[in-house]
């Protein structure tokens, strides 16, 4: 048990230097210049880093969950939140950062308090990332 | 929290900088985006993503109610 809280924080932490790194970006969009997007094109490709942002927060779950660390209701509560996240921001034109945030907030203090600290680090770096991205 | 996600942590401001500086810094070889070129790749990154929830949430589906 002792080797998988160890595991489980190490293997997230990679996983999350190399999603924010931009290394997983997909190959249609990777190192090609932004200077023609227009306003639309500028907010979609915020849209889809933060998607990314918010992937981290879920495959922490859903590893978590698997490894045996994060228990199946809490796992279950994270990837409903995505999924409704996710229908959020392909939706909504306007509107959708302020939605995301309270989502966020919201996913904070639902997670039982016996998970949050596993989780929260991952919802705090993707509210940084965030916040950097839609300014 | 670990040490080591402490200091991703830690870095992230200098991450999300290595990422603007990505953009601006785009490979002259590639044609510049454009607008549907973005639009896709949104959509199939929100594909692939609500795709990957709906099989986690239907491999672990929500206990029934226990009978008495």
């Amino acid at each position: 048990m002792r080797f998988r809280s160890t595991l489980l924080p190490l293997t997230l932490a990679l996983a999350l230097s190399v999603t924010f790194a931009g290394c997983g970006t997909p190959a249609a969009v990777a190192g090609r210049s932004t200077a023609n997007l227009t306003a639309p094109g500028i907010q979609a490709l915020h849209k889809k880093e933060v998607v990314r942002a918010l992937d981290t927060i879920r495959d922490t779950a859903v590893d978590g969950e698997a490894m045996g660390v994060i228990p199946t209701t809490t796992t279950r509560l994270v990837v409903t939140w995505h999924r409704s996240t996710l229908a959020t921001i392909d939706a909504s034109a306007a509107g959708w950062q302020s939605a995301v945030t309270t989502g966020l907030d919201q996913l904070k203090l639902d997670i039982p308090a016996a998970d949050r600290g596993k989780i929260a680090p991952y919802i705090d770096a993707a509210i940084t990332l965030f916040k950097a991205v839609i300014q | 929290m670990s040490p080591l996600l402490a200091l991703v942590i830690q870095n992230l401001p200098s991450v999300i900088q290595q990422i603007k500086d990505a953009h601006a810094k785009a490979n002259p070889d590639l044609p510049p985006l454009e607008d549907q070129d973005v639009r896709d790749a949104l959509k199939q990154a929100i594909m692939s993503s609500e795709l990957k929830d709906d099989q986690w949430l239907a491999a672990h589906p929500e206990p029934g109610p226990v009978q008495g």
